[in-house]
């Protein structure tokens, strides 16, 4: 599969593109993206691309259809008098019913698109598991469907779109191919960030002309995700496949080994993507919101997701979670619990009712199997516990004089996010939940660090060179992550140096990357682990 | 004129770029075409290590070209040089860099393009980067960053080991072609094994260059019951009309190299052997000689050191099976 770190994206595509943007006049750059978007779109997923349009023009209609029903409503309230309140509501219900069932329709037409294509596999397996023990004989054939790229981001996109005009947060748009344009741009289609409406489809649609200071800052940001996938993500990617496919071969600490890996391979990978991404967007221009805040600075599970995949937090946060919460029968809940079990735990009881609904969706939004929604499960019942601990945590301390603000405190927590993060992430990457669950046994059950000094480490396609330029780039990135908590704006520092410095450090990142790539023969690029989701 | 405080800044970072590159290729090229110089295609390389302008003859493509023919052989029995620069799986964009390498050192009058490769599979993101790799072998060698040693920062590369097989790959062993190989290998056919556009693209950038250069370019397909059949026949035949260059197919020749395919083949049918491989020279080297007017050389003293002495070694090589593949 292609990614944004191929041949094909970064010295074919992406400079066609940005040099017949330069040239263009202003009305035809739109063209000219929504062009390029499409055929982004058909290049990866061919004739698939009709359901990304299917979508695009649902949400279209549908949007136009409630700004109708909004206005409707508007010009209704406004023939009753103020003071007749009954006659209100009776107004106010009878539009939102209908815009409730648009809102539906629209959910149908995109989470329907999304659920046939891409779980209707994972049903019918579970549909044979559980007719195979009836007896019956009966089984259903598993059919191999294609799947458009980007399909769960460009829905949850698209079901975002829905829901702020519904809420009349935005106005519905017109245009058609501004609204398309938003929901294709060819950086988003693969891996994100979940982009709102609002802020970026105007942005995007002012196609201002490109500025020196954007692309210098944006080239840096496509090269630092390069850096990130190429030279760690697609270097530890042998290892990882070695030590997943056989991990009985393994004792615990190759096993753990594993875990950590996949971990790094995936933040690289992912945030490294983004990168690129967001370092397209400001070339030419438009900011995309960032999709990654140092996660691994975290010193909760909670706060962690609100650093990882942020734009997915977000949507779920918006979307899910206060809805959820804010509606009547949780709000009702919440009174009760409140007086039945207090302050501190009343509301965390009714908050794991939304957050299973999140979490839930959370996982199976993944991918289509029980390891994802083990996942999901998994960083459930994490921050849930997390949640129901925190007065047993805080008066521990309080009786032990540990000052939970101190910086060894700090680190503890840390570390500890950091490792139940892996062990979550080794769940995600087994190729079963039945193959996670034997991983995590027997990183207990075999623990063993034998592994580490009789050179079984160095026997899983890296070397220690290879561990060496891992390490160095983590602490590279770590540096850089650190810089960015204490709110150093690296780029903007480099860039106010003198053009000759600016082109050298440009010329060095590039030879660095040709260097210490793991590319060519001996390697196998991994694919774009986000893309299929 | 908006633009160039955004143009001349992109292209200094280009130049800075393209040098600091430079720099790095020399670094990380193997320094001689050696395998304990880190070359993996040592073999293919050392016409470098030939006296300027003294091979007549070139072959060019992937293991089919370096297993089936030998140089040594056809001079032993034709008298003209020829280098086998054929690398295991090679496809035709790097045939024609291979081919523009040559010309760098040597300016032979006739290019052997072995048909196999013709039916390569790659595509132009795989010639892109062949093309990349000529102009900045960094990206070739990068991974040799593990092994670079102190010399490597002070010593320019050059290709000084020369081969005594001139790039043939040899083995003695013989392992019977199958039967349902056998049976159908060569069966008459109307089918067309179809040429990718960028295969013949790169057959006629090869013909466009070797004509530049005034040498002949000539589609030879070797025996092979694996590879090679009818229907490819028939493609390359419509190949070499199209293009005017001739095309001898010795799958077509079972008198003239009378291939025996239970004892001439070292892998069930995909290479020859050096018995296999003598019987193709047996016939291909004087028929080369005459039909391209090359010189006959083995009586010329300017070609001892290089040709004529070396014959005894070269015997001694591929009689003995190397101890390990690597040798070879």
């Amino acid at each position: 599969m292609i990614s944004y770190c191929s041949i094909d994206y970064l010295l074919v595509f992406l400079p066609a593109v940005l040099l017949g943007y330069l040239v263009l006049p202003k009305h035809l750059r739109r063209v000219l993206l929504l062009a390029a978007s499409y055929g982004f779109f058909w290049y990866l997923s061919g004739p698939l691309l009709l359901w990304h349009v299917a979508v695009c023009a649902a949400v279209w209609l549908i949007g136009l259809r409630m700004k109708h029903v909004i206005l409707s409503r508007g010009e209704a309230l406004g023939q009753i008098e103020r003071k007749d309140r009954e006659a209100r509501r009776r107004v106010r219900e009878t539009y939102s019913r209908k815009l409730r069932g648009w809102t539906i329709l629209s959910g149908v037409i995109c989470f329907g698109i999304l659920l046939s294509l891409k779980y209707t596999p994972f049903f019918l397996q579970n549909l044979n598991a559980v007719l195979a023990r009836t007896g019956t004989g009966m089984q259903f054939e598993i059919p191999v469907i294609a799947v458009p790229i980007g399909i769960s981001f460009y829905t949850l996109q698209a079901m975002s779109y829905v829901f702020d005009v519904r809420n009349e947060k935005l106005s519905a748009e017109g245009n058609f191919f501004r609204l398309t344009l938003w929901l294709s741009f060819f950086p988003l289609l693969m891996e994100g960030p979940i982009v709102r409406y609002a802020p970026t489809a105007e942005k995007i649609w002012e196609v201002d002309r490109i500025k020196g200071e954007n692309f210098q800052k944006g080239v840096w940001r496509i090269l630092y995700g390069v850096m990130k996938k190429l030279v760690v993500a697609d270097r530890v990617n042998m290892a990882v496949e070695l030590l997943y496919t056989d991990f009985a071969k393994y004792d615990g600490g190759m096993v753990f080994l594993a875990a950590v890996l996949f971990t790094v391979q995936e933040y690289m990978e992912f945030s490294g993507t983004i990168d690129i991404v967001i370092g397209t967007g400001e070339c030419f221009g438009f900011f995309l919101p960032e999709n990654f805040r140092q996660p691994f600075f975290s010193r909760t599970i909670s706060e962690f997701w609100t650093r990882w995949h942020i734009t997915l937090g977000a949507w779920l946060r918006d979307y899910i979670f206060y809805p959820l919460s804010m509606s009547a029968p949780l709000k009702k809940l919440t009174k009760k619990c409140r007086a039945r079990f207090g302050n501190h735990y009343g509301p965390v009881i009714t908050g794991a009712v939304a957050l299973f609904a999140v979490w839930l969706f959370n996982g199976l939004w993944h991918g289509a199997g029980w390891s994802y929604i083990f996942f999901g499960m998994y960083h459930f019942t994490l921050i849930t516990a997390g949640s129901f601990i925190t007065p047993v945590v805080m008066s521990f301390c309080e009786k032990h004089s540990i000052n939970r603000q101190s910086a060894p405190y700090a680190f503890f927590q840390r570390i500890r996010t950091a490792l139940l993060v892996a062990i979550g992430e080794m769940f995600f990457r087994a190729l079963s939940l039945k193959h996670g669950l034997q991983m995590f046994v027997r990183i207990f059950r075999h623990a063993s660090l034998r592994s580490f000094v009789d050179g079984t480490a160095l026997k899983l396609g890296m070397d220690l060179q290879d561990y060496v330029i891992v390490l160095a780039v983590l602490v590279f990135v770590f540096v850089i992550s650190l810089l960015k908590e204490k709110e150093v704006n690296v780029r903007q520092k480099l860039y106010e140096k003198p053009v000759p410095v600016r082109a050298l450090i440009t010329a060095v990142f590039v030879c660095l990357i040709v260097l210490f790539g793991a590319y060519g023969a001996g390697y196998v690029p991994v694919d774009p682990i986000y893309a299929n989701f | 004129m908006k633009y160039i405080k955004m143009i001349l800044p992109a292209l200094l970072t280009v130049a800075l770029t393209c040098i600091l590159l430079l720099y790095l290729s020399n670094l990380t090229a193997p320094k001689n075409n050696t395998q304990e110089a880190g070359h993996d295609a040592w073999a293919a390389y050392g016409f470098e290590a030939e006296p300027a302008d003294s091979i007549d003859a070139v072959i060019l493509g992937d293991s089919e070209s370096r297993t089936n023919m030998s140089p040594m052989e056809m001079f032993h029995i034709a008298g003209f040089t020829s280098y086998c620069c054929g690398i295991n799986m090679e496809n035709l964009s790097e045939a024609y860099e291979m081919l523009k390498l040559v010309f760098r050192y040597q300016s032979p009058k006739l290019v052997i393009l072995d048909c196999n490769c013709i039916f390569s599979s790659f595509d132009w993101k795989d010639a892109l980067m062949t093309t990349a790799e000529s102009v900045f072998p960094v990206i070739r060698w990068h991974d040799r960053w593990k092994d670079l040693k102190p010399e490597d920062f002070t010593t320019v590369s050059a290709y000084t080991s020369r081969e005594v097989r001139k790039g043939y790959y040899h083995a003695m062993r013989s392992n019977a072609a199958p039967a349902e190989l056998t049976d159908i290998y060569m069966a008459e056919s109307d089918d067309r094994d179809p040429i990718g556009a960028i295969n013949e693209y790169y057959v006629k950038r090869i013909d466009s260059f070797c004509r530049k250069k005034g040498a002949s370019l000539l589609l030879l397909a070797t025996p092979s019951v694996k590879n090679w059949n009818y229907a490819r026949h028939n493609a390359c035949m419509d190949l070499s009309k199209e293009l005017e260059i001739p095309f001898l197919d010795l799958n077509l020749m079972p008198e003239e190299v009378p291939i025996d395919w239970s004892v001439d083949t070292r892998d069930e049918g995909d290479h020859l052997n050096n018995d296999g491989m003598k019987k193709v020279c047996d016939w291909l080297a004087p028929y080369l000689r005459e039909t391209y007017q090359l010189e006959d050389h083995r009586d010329d003293p300017a070609y001892d050191a290089s040709w004529t002495d070396l014959y005894n070694e070269y015997t001694e090589v591929i009689n003995t099976w190397p101890k390990k593949d690597s040798d070879s």
